[in-house]
């Protein structure tokens, strides 16, 4: 793989850095910035390095925001009374997709992994807890992943929760592959929202 | 290829690409090896199944024997536990189980008798054993057929049996208070006498074991500093057992 070397090699090894592009594809993806205007390139360099900048993590669910509040925290029309919590902040993307879910959501940045040596202080647990002590939120709807981690984390966090007197629901299941909420389809996620079942 | 089948334990998963999953399996007859699950995360496959974390499926493998990567062709699930896996404690030292497989195992190293061992080790959780008398006890096996075990009996420097010894990781062994009167981990006789009835012990047994507050404390550190000592780290499961272990 060194027929690239100096300059374009370097860009290729960069591109072929980010996920899902392999050797062959950021080959593609360099001769095609080769190709385009000084402008064209430009315009993606900023954009890239604008996101960098600006984009920072919700202060009230971790999911992506350009200001303090993501646009989700910000929109008065929001129902503050459910609260969906979610892996990851792509899991956001999926659920807002199905145009069904009308609540705000939590991000735990990860999931409880133990033999990644991720237990519950490396999540957004505790931040998690602080806002429901504030009062406003009657349901916490729990969509960590469906494999035995995810599954973990949901009895963990309804341990916690139940105390509270908050109702502690997790999606159905029957999402596909493993039950990553990324590779289900929109009707899919629908379903599973609409047959959630209270943890015992 | 050739392909072989051999029952397996889902150790640890990993995302390999876009579509594919890597999977490290505790064989029956060949030890720890990995295997890749392919277009797993897309498709609803019926492998999926198969290859949840801390299932048991008897597994079709291709691939020669040494080989680094086997390609996980075919499964057909034996036993999820599903029991085990809604009950926190017992999912805490279950992590830690598999943590011991994962990391002092060698891949190919047939080892049929802790395969055993761990099989059974599921099995009782799953069937709400006290999570940590079997935890203890596997621990305690492990550490035994691996070669790792200490003698408990007797100080090794005197080669007395008094009622209160300690454990030394420096030296892997027990002295009498005679011998060493400060440091290292105490054992008490009652805890020594406890860890060698779980060496004796068929696993049908263990039920009727009860562990007290202070023979668990001890055998608890001395596991503990025997896996650091091998392991060179503590274990990563530990801050997800501590959080889980008091949860009912
Ligand atoms: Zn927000
Ligand atoms: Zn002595």
């Amino acid at each position: 793989m060194d027929y690239f070397s100096g300059i374009l090699g370097r860009l290729i090894d960069e591109l072929g850095r980010m996920p899902g592009i392999g050797p062959k594809a950021a080959q593609r993806l360099a001769f095609f910035l080769l190709r385009q205007d000084a402008a064209v390139v430009q315009q993606l360099a900023n954009a890239m390095l604008e996101a960098k900048a600006k984009i920072r993590p919700c202060a009230d669910c971790f999911f992506l925001a350009e200001g303090e509040r993501c646009h989700i925290c910000s929109d008065p029309r929001r129902d503050a009374r459910l609260l969906c919590v979610v892996e990851d902040p792509k899991d956001v993307f999926s659920m807002e997709r199905t145009r069904e879910y009308r609540g705000l959501y939590h991000v735990l940045m990860g999931t409880l992994s133990p033999l990644d040596g991720i237990g519950p202080d490396d999540l957004k647990i505790a931040e998690l807890l602080k806002r429901l002590q504030a009062g406003h939120v009657q349901e916490v709807i729990v969509a960590t992943n469906q494999d035995v981690e995810g599954e973990a984390t949901a009895l963990y966090l309804n341990k916690l929760i139940k105390p509270l007197g908050i109702r502690v629901t997790r999606l159905a299941s029957g999402l596909p592959a493993g039950g990553d909420l990324e590779y289900a389809d929109d009707i899919t996620i629908s379903r599973a929202l609409g047959g959630r079942r209270e943890l015992e | 290829m050739p392909t072989l089948r051999t029952p397996a334990l889902v150790l640890r998963a990993y995302d390999f690409s876009e579509a594919d999953r890597v999977i490290v399996l505790f064989t029956q007859t060949l030890g720890k090896v990995k295997g890749v699950a392919k277009g797993v995360r897309r498709t609803a496959s019926r492998l999926n199944g198969c290859l949840g974390w801390l299932s048991r499926a008897e597994l079709q493998l291709a691939g020669r024997e040494n080989q680094d990567l086997f390609r996980i062709t075919q499964g057909q699930l034996l036993q999820s536990y599903p029991h085990l896996k809604e009950n926190l404690p017992a999912l805490g030292r279950a992590a830690r189980m598999a943590e011991l497989l994962f990391s002092l195992t060698h891949d190919h190293q047939p080892l049929p008798e802790i395969f055993e061992l761990a099989e059974t080790s599921l099995s009782l959780w799953d069937a709400g054993t006290d999570p940590n008398m079997v935890g203890t006890w596997f621990e305690w096996m492990f550490l035994d057929r691996m070669g790792y075990r200490p003698q408990v009996e007797v100080c090794q420097q005197c080669g007395n049996d008094t009622e209160h010894m300690s454990y030394h990781p420096e030296t892997d062994g027990i002295t009498c208070r005679a011998c060493r009167p400060h440091g290292g981990i105490v054992l008490s006789a009652g805890t020594r006498k406890m860890l060698n009835k779980l060496i004796a012990s068929h696993p049908t047994l263990l039920p009727s074991l009860r562990l007290g507050e202070d023979a668990q404390t001890q055998i608890q550190t001395l596991l503990d500093s025997i896996i650091r000592n091998h392991l060179g780290r503590p274990l990563k499961s530990d801050s997800f057992q501590r959080a889980v272990c008091d949860l009912k």
